[in-house]
């Protein structure tokens, strides 16, 4: 039989067979459902280890400062093993008017507190060095604008983080003085700052606005003392913002501050960690279960049909057929049709997951979650719904192939 | 017989089924010839072991004594491969019960066979089963399943499954079993005229007019096989 005789017969044979038909929807099925939650899993996995990790947030803790001490405790947190930094709360970022601003965009800009050792991924130009001043790092698409906030950006306006590079951009901002007799900020001085991009990052990888760009810590702490931010005023609540090396480290960093006598400390972006665990367990209890059925399902129906087929077995040797023509004939239909049943199921997850991704999970993009298909749901799958049943299909057609003819046509008699 | 118008030789087949208790003899010593252009006709009572002699005629029984020669060559010793290769090639077997597949249609049913044998071109495969069905008058209904055929209809095709690898023994297990009597009478008719054609067609029947078409009738009684004259 050649090549072409071979696919020809076998989609006859399924389209013929009510059972073989049955058995391709089922599996199809099984197989979507495991495209679905494996690529689930993957990418909250991926989300969990990457995003987390990347997001400075995630490793940032606020404390509560010692008021009886002068330095309200900032010296003892400093010495603390795995901190990067500590700085009050005022200098972690600053919303400023840029040069940016025209006719479409307002222009608004929020500046973060960055260093060498707080600053996102690059992945074009370069980032901090100690003797930086005057720089900044800029996500590459670049939306300077308020409505950032809302992930309301207005495709035709955003800016390609890669041709700022190596340009200038000017901010901003106004002293903001407080009125004692009528406890009121008011408009002081104007101040303007230029800062060049020196590299560009992906704000979406980091769970960061399309308007928040990085720049030294002291150039933050300059223009915030310029505008008299820190002056926190009688109803503010002081508090400093500590950097952990690692994520890892939180737990024990903030087991130290505890034991240093600091009464408040805390994760500023908060990962509910219980909540991860039980979406591990669940996906890998659904993923364990489905397995298990798709095994059963398919070795039950491949075992079934090759009972009731094992006359036809006895037909194919009496006409000549040997055991290994017998083997190959069986085993290459059921290749077949499960090698058809897996990319077909991939064809129809892929468009719904693009479909979706489109549609619904653009939004989610803004968040940091990347909603992505890699490789491991691909292969997992492939072992579930192919190589599993083959091997199933394999060791009952090897079995049955062995047996006698009058025993396996007697089969036939007894049905 | 002389000896190159032999096409098959039993030399001294004894055949046992053993059980648990129980040693059950069902051929004894039997040797006999059987030639080409020829209708041969087992008869016998039921269970006396017709069935068990054409299973050793057609290999797929092999558990037995004696020797067993097509073209003088003997065969009973070899492995299942090179037995599968001699079915395919001289052995064409017609069962009562006709073991067609259901899901195929009739052309592709005689074309199940013509997959395993290299002698027969891929680009001919479909004429010569479209050819065989002809012959045994099915040309009309080369593309029916055997759902869509009468019992007769599926006993011809399966006569031409048969006849797919072209081989010079054609073996029927009670062929007309199942079939009314004007089927039956075709079905006999079809293997009298492939006995002509030059194969040599060994049949197992109860049926009293297969007697009318056979050359030589053999009785099986007693485990062993005695020629009754017609």
């Amino acid at each position: 039989m050649n090549l072409r005789e071979f696919f020809k017969n076998t989609f006859i044979g399924i389209f013929r067979d009510k059972r073989k038909l049955f058995y391709v929807v089922v599996l199809l099925i099984c197989s979507l459902i495991a495209f679905s939650i494996l690529t689930f899993k993957n990418n909250f996995d991926m989300y969990v280890n990457e995003t987390i990790t990347r997001n400075i947030g995630f490793r940032t803790l606020s404390v509560s400062p010692k008021q009886d001490k002068e330095d309200l405790g900032l010296s003892e947190l400093n010495l603390l093993e795995h901190v990067i930094d500590v700085y009050s709360f005022q200098y972690s970022s600053m919303s400023v008017e840029s040069s940016f601003k025209n006719e479409n965009i307002e222009g608004t800009i929020e500046l973060l507190y960055g260093s060498p050792d707080i600053q996102p991924n690059i992945i074009m130009g370069r980032g901090f060095q100690s003797d930086d001043s005057n720089v900044a790092i800029c996500p590459n698409i670049f939306y300077p604008d308020s409505s950032a906030y809302e992930l309301q950006l207005d495709n035709k306006y955003t800016i390609n983080g890669n041709s700022l590079l190596n340009n200038e951009f000017e901010v901003y901002y106004t002293e903001s003085i407080f009125d004692t007799d009528t406890n009121t900020f008011e408009d002081g001085k104007k101040f303007s700052e230029k800062f060049k991009v020196i590299g560009v990052y992906d704000n979406t990888s980091v769970m960061n606005f399309n308007n928040q760009c990085y720049i030294m810590s002291n150039d933050i702490k300059k223009m915030v003392s310029k505008a008299g931010l820190d002056n926190i005023g009688e109803n503010s609540y002081p508090y400093f913002d500590l950097v952990v090396d690692n994520v890892d480290n939180i737990e024990e960093v903030m087991g130290k501050i505890k034991d240093l006598g600091f009464r408040k400390v805390s994760v500023k972006n908060y990962f509910d960690s219980d909540m991860k665990k039980t979406i591990e367990v669940s996906s890998i209890i659904v993923v364990t279960i489905l397995v298990f059925l798709t095994i059963i399902i398919s070795s039950s129906y491949i075992k079934k049909l090759v009972i009731n087929d094992s006359w036809k077995i006895g037909i194919l040797k009496t006409l000549g057929y040997n055991q290994m023509k017998v083997l190959k004939k069986y085993f290459g239909e059921a290749s077949l049709i499960n090698i058809i049943i897996y990319f077909f199921s991939f064809l129809i997850f892929e468009i719904i997951f693009l479909f979706l991704k489109f549609i619904i999970f653009s939004s989610i993009q803004y968040i940091g979650i990347n909603i992505r298909v890699s490789l491991f749901p691909v292969i997992v799958t492939f072992i579930i719904i192919v190589i599993i049943p083959l091997l199933t299909m394999f060791y009952n057609i090897y079995k049955y192939s062995k047996q006698n003819i009058i025993d396996l046509l007697r089969k036939s008699d007894q049905k | 017989m002389e000896k190159e118008k032999v096409l098959i030789r039993l030399e001294h087949i004894t055949k046992n089924y053993v059980n648990k208790h129980h040693n059950i003899l069902v051929l004894d010593n039997i040797s006999i010839d059987f030639s080409k252009q020829k209708f041969y006709l087992i008869i016998g009572h039921s269970g006396n072991g017709k069935s068990t002699l054409i299973n050793i005629l057609g290999l797929i029984d092999s558990k037995f004594e004696g020797n067993y020669l097509i073209y003088g060559n003997e065969v009973s010793t070899l492995n299942n491969k090179d037995l599968a290769k001699i079915r395919m090639q001289h052995v064409g077997f017609i069962f009562q019960d006709f073991y067609l597949d259901p899901y195929l249609k009739a052309i592709e049913n005689v074309l199940v066979p013509m997959y395993i044998n290299e002698n027969i071109l891929k680009e001919s495969r479909k004429s010569k089963a479209i050819e065989l069905l002809d012959k045994v008058g099915l040309k009309e209904r080369i593309n029916h399943f055997p759902r869509e055929l009468s019992g007769g209809e599926q006993q011809r095709v399966a006569i031409a499954r048969a006849l797919a690898n072209d081989p010079d023994i054609i073996l029927a297990d009670e062929p007309t079993g199942n079939l009314d009597s004007t089927n039956e009478k075709m079905v006999f008719e079809q293997l009298k005229k492939l006995s002509k054609d030059g194969k040599c067609v060994i049949v197992v029947s109860h049926s009293d007019l297969a007697k009318k078409y056979a050359d030589v009738v053999y009785e099986l009684d007693d485990h062993k096989l005695y020629e009754v004259k017609k």
